[in-house]
């Protein structure tokens, strides 16, 4: 078989229905855009939540007194020996 | 341009429509990034090009997906999706048959080849002219030209027996 045969393709015209689609995608991908302002605004948000987050955390972890502490500041033996 | 480019990767009105589609709203959205100096034809034809070659291979995977679910989940054991009919309003009724059966070879060539091939043997393209769209050197498109004729023309040869 030859492919010479490809030589024979024609060029076509588009739909004419073709044209209003492409206006109508243009549109609807214009629309679903997210404005710059509202995306920074998100962004934002989301990284002060995180901020807050991650900060209580860190507060209570270094604010958090081991048991031991706590055993010895209330007189209690803070392991399992009878003789000091 | 860019309806009878995409016909030319599918061999398929729905999805060439689909793929100008696609490529307009690209066009759209990154007129910003266009950079003036280089020709606007030669821009689109790049968005057409890379635009059917993702629309191919996302549907390949398509195909790959639905023949797993029809494999586990569909008694009847059919595919889902039947494969896309040859349907290339821009070829004649008597050679129908013949060209179908070569597009056939030419998908199954590498992409830059099919590239080089669509462009220079069914568009119409020079050389010069491909170059600047693929953005390698002239002698390139040759080379891939001729690579592509050799490699179709044994495939045809050994389908025919």
């Amino acid at each position: 078989m030859n492919i010479d045969y490809l030589d024979t393709i024609r060029k076509v015209d588009a739909p004419p229905y073709l044209f209003t689609r492409i206006q109508q995608k243009i549109r609807d991908s214009h629309s679903a855009t997210v404005p710059k302002k509202f995306a920074w605004a998100v962004a934002l948000s989301c990284f002060v939540v995180l901020y807050v987050n991650i900060s209580a955390v860190l507060y209570t972890t270094e604010s958090y007194k081991p048991t031991t502490n706590i055993a010895q500041s209330m007189d209690l033996m803070p392991n399992n020996s009878f003789y000091k | 341009m860019v309806y009878n480019l995409a016909l030319q990767y599918v061999q398929n009105t729905e999805d060439a429509e689909e793929i100008t589609q696609d490529v307009f709203v690209s066009v759209f959205q990154s007129l910003d990034n266009f950079k003036l100096e280089s020709n606007v034809a030669t821009w689109i034809y790049r968005i057409t090009i890379n635009k059917s070659l993702d629309h191919i291979k996302s549907k390949q995977r398509k195909k790959r997906f639905s023949f797993l679910t029809s494999l586990f989940f569909d008694d009847s054991s059919e595919l889902r999706h039947d494969p896309p009919e040859f349907n290339h309003p821009g070829v004649q009724l008597e050679n129908k048959e013949a060209i179908e059966h070569i597009f056939k070879h030419i998908n199954q060539l590498p992409d830059n080849q099919k590239t080089a091939l669509i462009l220079h043997k069914i568009e119409q393209m020079t050389q010069t002219e491909v170059a600047e769209i693929m953005e390698i050197t002239p002698k390139a498109v040759e080379s891939l030209i001729q690579r592509a004729k050799t490699k179709l023309s044994a495939t045809l040869r050994l389908s025919e027996g």
